[in-house]
């Protein structure tokens, strides 16, 4: 079955191309120490403002930093702010959608209205101001992207789980007098987590964006820590002399945030039987 | 004898919009240990929801309204979720129509046969899934087990089916047309292996059909239902061989006969099942029935004792 999946995946050649891309960035975050050619903290002030040449790929910035062991390490935090994000808000996302589909009433009630509520708030409006209440480090950041971006996910899960659970195998569960967590966790959640998938694969491209936004508006990851939102702040300043320090991280976002796009949608083709 | 099943003037309605669709009305049938009772009747008939509400099983839209079902003594639509848990799967055990879509098509047929024994705390061992494969004659469960319900035949689905079915050894198999969907050369396979089953087991069953043909030697009581009533009720062979209630009759003449080469076309009931929305008054058989009396369309008929079973009808 995956491996049939993984076939049909491989033939998008967009789709590989995204994997690829992936694949290296994520090699960068768990090498970075070996990649990085200089301290991405400390920097030379006497090389500040170079272009890019031999010895600096990227140039350096207004401190003398190394723009590219800077964006190296970026890619760490790029990288794990998107997973973990995802990865809180797929949990909470999956787990009420099941929980509100399957039960409905009252319960379905309670949990699809808050859903309405959170979605009328803009949410990077409401990540802002969470963020200016807590402390803005990575872990606050990550959490908050998270606990924002669920709605949708669980939308789309209770959506597949009130179409699943009228199907037959679920009476006949029923029928064989299996407890109702078993039924919800081990019969409904394989059969809806196909959508899932291809929603949290898309969901990373957000949030590595959100990240970069919030970064650039300083109330993300905080300098001296390198992130590619901050890079692009304090390159903004400097980007009539030093073109670098703001072209290269904003690359660096563009392209992330699209090759997991391509992946995503690539995997959305492959779960979808009609397109085949 | 032991009574080990007994139901109790159940009535089932459905609610479909605002209109309340009575679909059982006032159904009442007792099962002794071993015996094996069939239950006929046209599509729409109620069978299948009477066969449901055995285990309490019906969909949301509908409404057991009225009655008792008593096993072991205890009303099993006053369970908690808990006790009907253990008697669902363990004690009275259910196959359903449709073996393609019956089992989770996402998960092995080890693991669906594992979870059933697990949950009534049966030994779930490899030996134990493989031996109950062959007993339903599935040849390689070694290999079977390890499989998806999508590489097997709806044949082979069927009896992984019966295979969880009886896995909990239960006291009463429930079988919703079990040979509905699959084609007539499997249909025959299947019924002998209940046929044996049954023997070997020393089950009780309760088999829902409407095809009269394949009862005879399986079930040893039959009961015909007709819009969400019984019209006849006793021996299977007795009632096959000599059926009373104009309905029966109807149905027994439509079975085509094999054998007769003579081109000829097939006996039908006139008329349509009724709607059960809005039935007709007195006997609710009496507009499709040949033997009509003026009394019919007035009065309802009581199911009354007459000679060796039950019957509901004026002018039988």
């Amino acid at each position: 079955m995956l491996k049939l999946y993984l076939e049909k995946l491989l033939k998008n050649k967009l789709a590989k191309i995204g994997i690829l891309i992936i694949v290296a960035l994520i090699l960068t975050a768990i090498f970075s120490p070996l990649i990085s050619t200089h301290n991405p903290i400390e920097g030379n002030i006497l090389e500040r403002l170079q272009p890019p040449s031999k010895n600096h790929f990227l140039g350096t910035d207004e401190m003398g930093r190394d723009v590219f062991s800077r964006m190296v390490y970026g890619t760490r935090i790029s990288i794990s702010i998107g997973i973990i994000a995802v990865g809180i808000s797929v949990i909470v996302g999956t787990f009420l959608g099941l929980i509100s589909g399957y039960f409905g009433g009252k319960i379905d009630t309670v949990i699809m209205r808050f859903v309405d509520i959170m979605l009328c708030f803009p949410t990077f409006f409401l990540i802002l101001m969470v963020i200016a209440f807590l402390e803005p480090n990575i872990y606050n950041v990550m959490i908050v992207i998270g606990l924002t971006s669920w709605t949708g996910l669980a939308r789309l899960v209770r959506g597949e789980t009130l179409s699943v659970k009228e199907r037959d195998f679920i009476i006949a569960a029923k029928g064989l007098g299996l407890k109702k967590r078993r039924i919800i966790f081990v019969h409904i959640l394989p059969n809806v987590i196909a959508p899932v998938i291809v929603a949290s694969i898309l969901g990373v491209g957000a949030a590595i964006l959100t990240e970069s936004g919030l970064s650039f508006l300083g109330l993300g990851v905080q300098p001296p820590t390198p992130s590619w939102g901050n890079i692009l702040t304090s390159g903004k300043d400097y980007i009539h002399i030093a073109w670098w320090l703001s072209l290269f991280p904003g690359l660096a976002i563009l392209v992330t945030v699209l090759s997991w796009n391509l992946l995503g949608e690539g995997l959305r083709d492959v779960f979808d039987p009609r397109i085949n | 004898m032991d009574k080990i099943l007994s139901i109790e003037n159940i009535s089932v309605e459905y609610t479909v919009g605002k209109k309340i669709i009575p679909a059982v009305r006032n159904v009442s049938l007792a099962l002794n240990k071993a015996d094996s009772l069939a239950i006929v009747g046209e599509s729409g008939c109620g069978k299948s929801t009477l066969g449901l509400s055995i285990l309490n099983l019906l969909p949301k839209e509908s409404r057991i309204t009225a009655g008792k079902i008593i096993f072991h003594n205890q009303d099993i639509l006053r369970l908690d979720e808990k006790e009907l848990q253990k008697i669902r799967g363990g004690k009275i055990g259910i196959v359903f129509q449709d073996p393609l879509s019956s089992l989770n098509p996402v998960i092995k047929i080890s693991e669906q046969i594992r979870e059933t024994l697990k949950t009534h705390h049966h030994d779930f061992s490899d030996e134990k899934i493989e031996k109950l494969l062959e007993t339903v004659q599935l040849s390689n469960p070694k290999i079977i087990k390890n499989y998806y319900p999508h590489q097997l035949s709806g044949g082979m689905r069927q009896r992984i089916m019966i295979a969880i079915a009886i896995a909990t050894k239960p006291e009463i198999l429930i079988a919703d047309e079990p040979t509905t969907a699959l084609d007539v050369t499997i249909q025959k396979e299947i019924l002998e292996l209940i046929k044996k089953l049954i023997k070997e087991l020393n089950l009780t069953v309760i088999f829902i059909t409407h095809n009269f043909g394949i009862i005879l030697d399986i079930c040893n009581r039959l009961a015909v239902m007709y819009a969400g009533e019984i019209v006849e009720e006793g021996g299977t062979s007795e009632i096959i061989k000599n059926p009373r209630h104009p309905y029966t009759k109807a149905l027994l003449s439509a079975i085509p006969k094999a054998g007769k080469y003579k081109l000829r076309r097939f006996n039908t009931i006139p008329g349509n099942v009724p709607d059960l929305a809005s039935l007709p008054p007195g006997c609710k058989f009496n507009p499709r029935c040949p033997k009509k009396i003026e009394k019919c369309a007035k009065e309802c008929p009581q199911l009354e004792q007459k000679e060796n079973r039950l019957l509901r009808c004026f002018n039988p």
